[in-house]
């Protein structure tokens, strides 16, 4: 059927036609509109899949190799810091032959982040042993993702595969796309069932151990399944052409045959160089293009057949190697054409997005030229955007000079003004009540969410005190390196480390548990507004029960983890929750926590307009409602000793607070009182002075 | 290379250059304060998620109709929090024109 779909609807429509059994992932723009295609595709009954709420990428990773070891299909789809935090699973997944499904938006690697496509982040696992089909539209996602199931499945194969398209250019861009009839796709992909790896209780193995001096022996074959994989591929490209009329292999070559002149490339740019090579063609130019498709296994022998007659080639790469001369793809192409005489010249165009002049400038500039070149595409620095960051200040400092900057005046907060959160934001409420308490002698860690991004937008930033952004996952052990730092230089200053619920809860749990466990001095914020809303409202471990998020769309069935329980386990910490709601006690809260010799855990709920849904103006009344009905506990937690402060006298039934929010609309009755019961038992416990 | 770039993306800039973000274009609607309500109490300018509520110093023998807050139109994105958590009922909401 034909449709018109975006590349992230392509990709869910692809995973949906090859009958994927378990599904895992973890929020990551621009990649989670997927996997969001997915669940709706699940609630309407078009899927038949298991879908799993991973806790990180390295999560959503494990759980389908776990299912594929036993002998599920199993499909994921992430990009740039997500896959990079995948790395040890995905070679885990290709050691143990996995025919683990991916799909990647590619998406450029931190730091510096960025939200367009570069394809550092699939290409530099190149050696992980993963089929990576690199695709040009939306029908090639499609069609590529229900064939990588068919060759990783292959005996001869056995390999798990990255189906590659590109960030916010391709997954966020509509196109019309033929959909395959489902019985059609049926007869094409069968079933997996698996000879190699499953579990059978009548057939027990033992999978994924140490090898030790045999390990050469399965590198080897590892080596040889890609080898294998290419006659794999043709064969089923040609398959495919046969069933659904949609031709494919390792590479495309356009008008080759007689080309004095060849561009080689991957991905969307593709579409418009062909027409270019049209155009070129007219002027009475002999130029023609090479796609790869296939870029593992590479293509060497096709490459070298399509390049043999042209005395220039020029290779267009979206990923560079640093300390490589050439970008990733043309050391691929020179390696392949190493006898030829070719002359090879190489534009890198990183995350470039490249349209009709850019390509007439790129090849006006490659027919010009002589010998080989490599060069960057527009790459120069941007002259205001260097001013506003201070680079002359920089360059004094180069140069020995003083500098003097601008620093926080007593009474100022070390947040500023023209912070771009959504209207009526209480993450950034919260987070500005909270600065008020900290002046000069602050230093700020945060993790990826709306509070680093809502106050950080290159090249301007809002923060006026030492701020640091690592990674999502790993803040924690950034901060603690920090603290440690600040110790040995003799930096007296509050460390305060910004995060958000899903990366204290989730993804980054496991280094702020090892730095609670350490001691540092650090005063963790937590702005928890119960969900993923960076990425546009997934559900987190901190969502509520019954809450309607896009990754929970009848309602969360899982409860809420305790967090005060989990950083008190550790040991001796000041714990406080709070609410934007009520100022004077947060910001009390936190001066306290200045003043110890300690960790500080401080928890703030923070309503979230567009993901709670309600209108923003009542941000303050939902925070008070949430106080007043007992949903939140105001309290603190310091030797043992559980304080509760502002519990309200006459508590209001928890449905007021709960009807006032889109994202409970759904509620029933039995819920709310569910719900009203919950709310009941945990005030006993925390009035019993029990944290626990 | 004649010029230094900076490596590491900092940020070396001297002032809060997050100022030339002027988030009071996204308003749809307008905070309009009834000066003879306010009495100047904090609750507007501590609940504000966007520091544009600035109170000022006002002393309490003023006359009622002294302005006793400021609210920075450049930055004030019009989510009405003031105006609905305002004990007095001194600010209203009212659609914007553009």
């Amino acid at each position: 059927m034909r449709m018109f779909l975006s590349g992230n609807q392509s990709i869910a429509h692809g995973a949906r036609l090859s009958r994927v059994e378990v599904v895992s992932a973890y929020p990551i723009t621009p990649a989670t509109p997927a996997s969001e295609e997915l669940y709706m595709m699940s609630k309407r009954g078009e899927l038949d899949a298991l879908i799993v709420n991973a806790e990180s990428e390295l999560g959503a990773m494990g759980i389908c190799a776990g299912a594929t070891a036993a002998g599920c299909r199993s499909f994921s789809c992430t990009c740039s810091q997500g896959l990079a935090l995948m790395r040890e699973m995905l070679w885990a997944a290709s050691g143990m032959a996995l025919p683990i499904v991916l799909a990647i938006n590619s998406r450029e690697i931190g730091l510096p982040q960025g939200l367009l496509s570069d394809h550092s982040d699939c290409l530099s696992e190149r050696d992980a042993s993963f089929i990576q089909y690199m695709c040009e539209n939306n029908q090639e996602i499609i069609d590529s993702l229900i064939m990588a199931y068919k060759i990783g499945e292959n005996e001869k194969v056995l390999l798990p595969s990255f189906v590659v398209s590109e960030g916010l250019r391709m997954s966020h861009s509509f196109e019309a796309a033929d959909v395959p009839e489902q019985d059609l796709v049926d007869r094409f992909l069968p079933a997996y069932r698996p000879k190699h790896v499953f579990v059978d209780l009548d057939y027990p193995m033992v999978v994924g151990i140490g090898v030790m001096q045999h390990y050469v022996n399965f590198k080897r074959h590892q080596y040889q399944a890609m080898q294998d994989a290419k006659p794999v591929i043709r064969e089923v490209c040609r398959e495919f052409a046969e069933m659904f009329g949609r031709k494919y292999d390792l590479v495309e070559a356009y008008k080759t045959d007689d080309a004095e002149m060849v561009v080689v490339a991957m991905g969307s740019v593709v579409s418009i160089l062909r027409e270019k090579i049209d155009e070129y063609r007219a002027q009475g130019k002999k130029i023609g293009l090479l796609k790869i498709r296939v870029f593992r296994p590479f293509p060497e022998e096709e490459v070298r057949a399509a390049l043999s007659h042209a005395g220039k080639v020029l290779v267009i790469d979206r990923a560079c190697s640093p300390g490589a001369t050439y970008g990733v793809s043309c050391i691929e192409v020179r390696a392949a054409l190493q006898k030829s005489k070719s002359t090879i010249s190489n534009m890198i165009i990183s995350a470039r997005d490249i349209t009709a002049r850019p390509t007439d400038e790129i090849l006006e500039k490659w027919f010009k030229s002589d010998g080989e070149w490599v060069d960057w595409f527009r790459a120069e620095d941007d002259e205001r955007a260097a001013s506003f960051c201070g680079w002359d200040n920089y360059e004094k400092l180069v140069r020995g000079e003083q500098v003097n900057r601008e620093v926080v005046k007593d009474g100022e907060s070390p947040l500023g003004k023209g912070t771009v959160g959504c209207v009526g934001c209480m993450s950034a409420g919260a987070i500005r009540q909270a600065m008020d308490v900290f002046g000069k002698n602050t230093v700020v860690v945060s993790n990826a969410g709306c509070g680093m991004a809502f106050s950080n937008l290159y090249p301007t930033t809002a923060w006026r005190v030492p701020y640091f952004f690592f990674t999502y996952s790993h803040a924690g052990a950034a901060a603690s390196g920090i603290e440690v730092a600040m110790k040995l230089k003799g930096i007296k200053a509050d460390l305060v480390l910004i995060a958000g619920d899903g990366a204290l809860y989730d993804i980054g749990l496991q280094t702020f548990s090892a730095a609670l466990e350490r001691g540092h001095r650090i005063i963790y914020i937590c702005y928890d507004n119960q969900a993923y809303m960076n990425t546009g409202v997934q559900s987190s471990g901190s969502t509520p029960y019954a809450a309607k998020t896009k990754t929970t769309l009848d309602g969360r069935k899982g409860r809420v983890k305790n967090i005060e329980q989990i950083v008190a386990a550790h040991g001796d910490i000041y714990i406080a929750t709070a609410s934007p709601a009520y100022p004077a006690d947060l910001k009390r809260k936190l001066k306290k926590a200045r003043k110890l010799n300690k960790p500080s855990f401080i928890h703030i709920f923070c309503p979230c307009p567009p993901g709670w849904e309600y209108d923003p103006a009542l941000s303050i009344e939902i925070s008070r409602l949430a106080v007043e009905t007992g949903t939140v506990v105001l309290y603190e937690y310091e030797n043992r000793k559980l304080t509760l402060n502002k519990l309200p006298k006459d508590r209001k039934p928890v449905e007021e607070y709960l009807m006032k929010q889109g994202r409970f609309s759904h509620l029933t009755k039995a819920q709310v009182a569910e719900i009203q019961a919950e709310v009941e038992s945990n005030l006993e416990r925390l009035t019993a002075g029990n944290l626990v | 290379m004649a010029k230094a770039y900076v490596r590491g993306t900092a940020i070396h800039s001297s002032a809060n250059m997050a100022l030339v973000n002027k988030t009071g274009s996204w308003r749809l609607s307008e905070p309009v304060i009834e000066y003879t309500k306010c009495k100047g109490c904090k609750i507007c300018s501590e609940f504000c998620p966007d520091y544009s509520i600035e109170r000022l110093n006002v002393d309490k023998t003023a006359p009622p109709s002294t302005p006793r807050i400021r609210i920075d139109m450049e930055y004030c994105k019009g989510c009405g929090i003031c105006a609905h958590e305002c004990p007095q009922g001194a600010i209203t909401m009212v659609e914007s024109e553009e």
